[in-house]
């Protein structure tokens, strides 16, 4: 595909999903996390919540829609960086509507450095937390060093 | 207000742990399981994923969870691959930075390393009482 700056600004279509108690139990209990608000309703509300809440890092499987013109390879990326901000934590029971854009994208060498940011919004349009991934797609695919991490 | 640390931990990567963040998360690369492919792509064999120890950072923060912080921002850069197998430090150093903020340095190195595997940065607010 063609890397060109045409591509900063673009976005998927909405996608949205239904936070479910199980699949933030499962994350959790994937992690060998042992913070009662991410398993059992009644420590989360006691805790200020309004249900049970998903660990941080749980946004990352909130996954967008294609973005129309980019096509990541399926080997060959390594994930350089990663960031999520909160205005509150994702919580059961919460539909979350996620838009990913390109909000960087630089060519060096035969490595492309982008930088994917994902909007989560609740049911009001509110936002609830931003995710940055810096990609680094690199383009020789005849020598795979290193993948996906 | 002088920094503080927190509570490190050590945590000893498993293929257990690689498959259940697998099923847990929907990253299913098949560097994460399939050491043929992984090696195929100039791998030593199956890595964990980058966002496995990322997640595993949340253990350090549960003192500051309990003593009422929610996290505001965490950013982090993956430096390193880690294997399973490997016996991996979780530390992380709190400097607070006005009332009710902190920030939070994070470090993930495997015991074998002479450098970090993951670095990064969190930062945690505690909210006035009444507007809890």
């Amino acid at each position: 595909m063609e890397w060109s700056n045409d591509l900063i600004g673009r976005c998927s279509a909405p996608k949205t999903h239904h936070i479910h108690r199980g699949a933030l139990e499962q994350f959790a209990r994937a992690l060998e996390l042992h913070y009662l608000p991410y398993f059992d309703p009644e420590a989360a509300k006691s805790a200020g919540f309004r249900d049970v809440i998903a660990p941080p890092t749980f946004a990352i499987t909130l996954t967008a829609n294609e973005i129309p013109g980019l096509e990541l390879p399926g080997a060959g990326i390594i994930h350089g960086e990663q960031q999520f901000s909160y205005h509150e934590p994702i919580t059961a029971g919460d539909e979350i509507q996620v838009v990913q854009c390109i909000e960087k994208l630089k060519a060096r060498g035969a490595a492309v450095f982008l930088t994917l940011k994902t909007t989560g919004r609740n049911t009001q349009g509110d936002e609830v937390f931003v995710s940055r991934s810096l990609l680094i797609v690199n383009l020789d695919s005849v020598s795979h060093k290193e993948s996906a991490q | 207000m002088t920094p503080f640390v927190l509570p490190s931990f050590t945590k000893t990567i498993s293929q257990e742990h690689l498959i259940r963040y697998a099923a847990a998360s929907g990253d299913f690369n098949p560097i994460h399981y399939d050491t043929e492919t992984a090696k195929r792509f100039g791998l030593p064999g199956v890595i964990a994923h980058g966002m496995l120890s990322m997640g595993l950072l949340d253990h350090l923060f549960a003192p500051l969870y309990d003593q009422g912080y929610r996290l505001q921002e965490i950013s982090v850069r993956f430096r390193q691959i880690i294997r399973p197998g490997e016996t991996v430090v979780f530390s992380a150093t709190a400097d607070p930075a006005g009332k009710n903020t902190l920030k939070v340095s994070l470090c993930v190195q495997s015991q074998l390393a002479n450098k970090p595997a993951v670095s990064g940065q969190a930062i945690f607010f505690r909210p006035d009482r009444q507007s809890r």
